[in-house]
């Protein structure tokens, strides 16, 4: 096999890959067994749970959404050993270390797409309002919202505003607030 | 009815389920916000952005779903989707006028409670100070018993209904 018929075959897998956890996140409601997800269980010869055992198990793993775990991890184990199988040519070529760590990347890579896709599904959905409410908490002009006043004075004299005009009506110095 | 046809009415199902599900709990969500804090404008309207975020979210997934069904549908169908969408603006228009209103009705209160907390006193001599004629901006009141010319802020909320209540 060579380099390009590798990223090629290494590429489908890839494919395929996004594509079953697309499908799978679609999922609704949760555990759910739509047309797409039922289609991608068929292609990769995977039996459908029994629907009351989906229920069960998305509620036993705290899924918020999508396929149950158990069908997706089998369709994940059906497409690594489908890409294994598709590699068989490159293993000839291979030496028997070489090949090894090529079976270990697969094993691996199935393992890290179902903890991503568990993740996923298990994410808790976000509070709307989250965010708004932490800064309502603040209350963050609660010290400043009644009514005030202050009286301009000198800041010559410190005689108090007078009248319209913003100089000191004795000595004509400029008025300011004091403190 | 054919089941690209039952696909998409299902999906438009599920769509309006959701506008629903969302607007109920914007709805809530936004009457406790109120209560909690409308004198800071920011929270209000990062809630109302955050639901306008998912109506629009909402929104913008029907049309890719009728893309993939549209070979198989014919016209009224995709008049079916149109007419979501437009439900979906409309909403959130809705949502606005009736946020403003909440926020409106909540200053009302609010401005209601300072005016009745109001004491004005001369900051000069201590004074009681009369109210000034107009309330909702700055004013200047001369204390009557100094002669001390007093700058008279209003409350938040007073000053707030003003600027949002309708004009006439």
């Amino acid at each position: 096999m060579s380099a390009d018929a590798f990223l090629k075959q290494w590429a489908q897998v890839v494919s395929e890959l996004t594509t079953v956890l697309e499908v799978a996140l679609d999922v609704e409601p949760v555990g759910g067994a739509p047309e797409a997800w039922l289609q991608c269980l068929a292609r990769y010869d995977v039996t459908p749970l029994p629907e009351a055992t989906r229920l069960a198990e998305v509620k036993r793993d705290g899924q918020t959404k999508g396929a149950t775990l158990r069908e997706v991890e089998q369709v994940l184990e059906a497409l690594a050993r489908g890409a294994s199988a598709g590699l068989a040519p490159l293993r000839a070529t291979l030496t028997a270390q070489q090949a090894a760590l090529v079976d270990e990347t697969l094993h691996q890579f199935a393992a890290q797409a179902l903890a991503q896709y568990r993740a996923k599904a298990t994410e808790k959905k976000k509070r709307m309002f989250g965010a708004a409410k932490a800064l309502a908490a603040q209350h963050q002009y609660a010290g400043s919202s009644g009514a005030s006043g202050y009286v301009l004075s000198c800041a010559r004299c410190h005689a108090p505003r007078l009248g319209e005009a913003l100089t000191c009506a004795f000595c004509g110095g400029d008025l300011e607030v004091m403190a | 009815m054919s089941d690209a046809a039952q696909r998409w009415t299902a999906f438009l199902g599920k769509v309006r389920a959701r506008l629903g599900e969302i607007l109920a709990e914007a709805d809530a969500g936004v009457t406790e916000l109120v209560e909690t804090e409308v004198i800071d404008p920011g929270p209000v309207a990062a809630a109302e952005n955050e639901v306008k975020a998912r109506l629009f979210a909402l929104r913008e997934k029907i049309s890719p779903a009728w893309k993939k069904l549209e070979s198989e549908l014919d016209g009224q169908a995709e008049d079916l989707g149109r007419a979501l969408e437009s439900e979906i603006l409309e909403a959130v228009e809705v949502f606005e006028r009736e946020t403003r209103k909440k926020v409106l009705a909540r200053l009302e209160v609010l401005a209601a409670e300072e005016k009745k907390a109001r004491k004005l006193s001369c900051t000069k001599c201590g004074a009681p100070l009369p109210e000034p004629a107009v309330q909702h901006r700055v004013e200047n009141v001369t204390c009557p018993h100094c002669s001390a010319l007093n700058t008279v802020r209003p409350g938040l909320a007073t000053a707030m209904v003003h600027a949002l209540r309708p004009r006439r």
